[in-house]
């Protein structure tokens, strides 16, 4: 690739203490990421997918620098953001920005419409409170709310108008890269395509890049430029979207895909993926997918298999090279 | 006919749950919501009906009904019938209802721990379900249950009935409360978003064991705003907007040509179906308000097809072989299928 990555989060760890008894004794650690690198660069779309408890919110909320890393790096442009302070701290705060799953649960519903878009310009001192109106107005306009909306509360719009509000919250900061947690997951079929076109636009506006987690595997396809697919903690197969959908490698990817009912395929032959995840607390050895995988053999049990590959697609098996 | 729910050769026979001009209201302040407004439908055993439609359509309302599950008041079944095995459950007394439901009608809900109490382990509930319904032993019971939360992949079964419902993955409750379904063999299950909070792989899991009853002749009633459930599973569906039914026919028929604008709106803005850079098509405007629902057809302010003629009198669901649509337009749209008045 060409210059410096806006994001790279290199060999990334997060645990989480198990403790047990009247000490609270820590007795073991839940390794939610483990040894994750990705890159994210100015203007991509990189695609996040995987199950509940594989690790992709967690991964999230240390880019957002609220979850420390116990080992690992994350630099924005170049910088360990875990290092920075003062104003520069302020600086990237602002440059990265989320909108979560629930717009029921992310907005303060005590707050006019107003205030929300613009809390995070007055907490940072970039405008004055009696600029906010007019802001507020020029922000909610980029995501098609009228000025009707300014002086109303969070409980008088539906699901898709809050999402709207939510990345009005976003935009607010001039962010660089927006974390998207699930944004379009719990809207209706045509809200969401609302939501999408909308994102895609203020990409195609404002340069933005996005980290779009997702378990809907539609979503991604048709808007991330790379995805990574993340299995029990650890980032199993990465590459361009295109690539990775038409060519998994990683017998845990092709089966992500294979699963998914969609229309105009041959119906009534989705195949089912035996088996449960493990459990975060007791990873299985070597490759963590060996329980479920219908490739696995002996090595698979006792190695653990490194991402490998061409450039750009990459995938770790031990049966199967991308 | 080529699809699943009918590639057994029967001969003529009866709907098992045949409804009737299901109208369902809801008082509210501001005035009668009606929440379900004049709906038809009938179910044949062995066959998994999708119904389909966005949140407030009225898809769960209707579902709810059928086991005169609405909260009353603010609810009220205020006119229809609900014909299974000859008796009307609308009607009959809540005593035996409450026989029916469970035994003969199973249902399964979005969320597991609205049917789990969390204060009993999973085989106590598992085993008192069975005895309520029936003369069984304990022993007996509780076979069966283990059993069952084999056959759904439950893993430990025999352990995991000790369980309390929060020791178990979310997954994992939703395949006990499917299992809780199952093991009564009910002849018809109610399923209201079955599969929507559950990853892609428990998804799949569920859905197979949905085929599995449908295959013991089990009728399900399906409701889901995932089309890619729906084309997977069902012989039929429903597309409900606002309240009514909209267009109703074989999957397969539907999905290669709507008849209905809001049926195809819906297939447009499905991502599964878009092209990639492409922009997704959306539908302008808003549902109508419950409270205030327009004279003529409901989807006409976001229809590109619309006509003043649609806007004067109420559309009536029209018949044409095994599809029905409420639309004056449907012969242009399968004509030339040109989405301009």
């Amino acid at each position: 690739m060409s210059s410096e990555p806006l994001l790279s989060v290199d060999r990334v760890n997060v645990w989480f203490p198990i403790r047990r008894g009247i000490f609270s004794r820590v007795r073991g650690h839940i390794r939610a990421v483990q040894d994750v690198s990705l890159t994210v660069q100015a203007g991509e779309v990189l695609g996040l997918v995987g199950e509940s408890g594989c690790g992709k919110s967690t991964l999230a909320r240390s880019i957002l620098m609220l979850q420390p890393p116990v080992s690992g790096t994350i630099r924005w442009q170049g910088r360990d953001v875990y290092r920075l302070g003062g104003e520069e701290l302020r600086q990237v705060r602002r440059q990265i920005q989320i909108v979560f799953q629930d717009p029921y649960a992310s907005l303060n519903p005590r707050l006019p419409v107003a205030q929300i878009v613009t809390e995070g310009l007055v907490a940072h001192r970039m405008i004055r409170a009696d600029q906010a109106a007019d802001r507020a107005a020029v922000l909610l306009a980029d995501v098609g709310l009228g000025t009707d909306a300014l002086y109303r509360y969070p409980h008088e719009f539906s699901g898709g108008q809050r999402q709207r509000i939510s990345i009005a919250r976003a935009l607010s900061m001039n962010p660089k890269l927006i974390v998207c947690d699930e944004a379009v997951s719990a809207l209706d079929v045509s809200i969401q395509a609302q939501v999408i076109n909308l994102l895609m636009e203020l990409r195609a506006k404002y340069g933005l890049s996005y980290l779009f987690i997702s378990h809907d595997l539609s979503v991604v396809k048709l808007i991330a430029d790379r995805v990574a697919v993340m299995y029990l903690g650890r980032v199993v197969e990465e590459g361009p979207t295109a690539q990775v959908m038409a060519n998994p490698v990683h017998p845990y990817t092709e089966a992500l895909l294979a699963v998914v009912p969609e229309v105009g395929r041959p119906r009534g032959q989705l195949p089912v993926l035996a088996g449960e995840i493990p459990s975060v607390a007791r990873p299985p050895a070597g490759c963590a997918f060996h329980t479920r995988c219908p490739l696995a053999v002996d090595r698979c049990r006792s190695e653990r298999p490194e991402l490998a590959g061409e450039e750009g697609h990459k995938a770790s098996c031990h049966i199967r090279s991308a | 006919m080529s699809n699943p729910g009918d590639d057994k050769k029967r001969g003529p026979i009866e709907p098992l749950l045949r409804v009737e001009d299901l109208v369902v209201s809801f008082a509210t302040e501001a005035g009668v919501a009606r929440a379900v407004d004049g709906v038809s439908f009938s179910i044949m055993p062995g066959e998994i009906l999708g119904v389909v439609g966005e949140s407030g359509c009225g898809k769960s309302v209707t579902a709810m009904s059928l086991l005169r599950l609405i909260p009353h008041p603010p609810g009220r079944i205020e006119r229809g019938c609900a014909w299974f095995r000859g008796r009307d459950l609308l009607a009959m007394p809540i005593d035996a209802l409450r026989r029916v439901r469970g035994r003969e009608i199973g249902m399964i809900f979005q969320e597991p721990m609205t049917a789990l109490s969390p204060l009993h382990r999973i085989g106590s509930q598992l085993v008192e379900a069975q005895q309520f319904h029936g003369d069984i032993g304990r022993d007996q019971a509780w076979a069966h249950a283990v059993r069952w939360l084999e056959r759904v992949g439950i893993p430990d079964a025999p352990d995991r009935m000790y369980a309390y419902p929060h020791e178990l993955s979310g997954g994992m409750r939703q395949r006990v409360m499917i299992a809780s379904v199952l093991m009564m063999e009910p002849a018809l299950i109610i399923a209201d978003e079955p599969t929507t909070a559950l990853d892609v792989t428990i998804q799949a899991q569920i859905l197979r064991l949905l085929m599995e009853a449908k295959n013991r002749d089990t009728a399900v009633l399906l409701i889901t705003h995932n089309l890619g459930v729906i084309w997977e599973t069902c012989s039929r569906l429903l597309v409900m907007y606002a309240s009514e039914i909209v267009e109703q026919g074989p999957v397969e028929d539907v999905f290669a040509g709507p008849r209905h604008p809001y049926t195809r709106a819906l297939l447009k803005a499905n991502p599964a179906m878009a092209v990639r850079g492409g922009r997704l098509e959306t539908i302008p405007g808003q549902v109508p308000s419950l409270l205030r629902r327009p004279n003529g057809c409901r989807f006409a302010d976001r229809c590109p097809m619309a006509l003043d003629t649609c806007r004067q009198a109420a559309v009536p669901l029209t018949r044409a072989g095994a599809r029905s649509v409420r639309c004056l337009r449907a012969d242009a749209m399968e004509a030339g299928g040109e989405m301009t008045p």
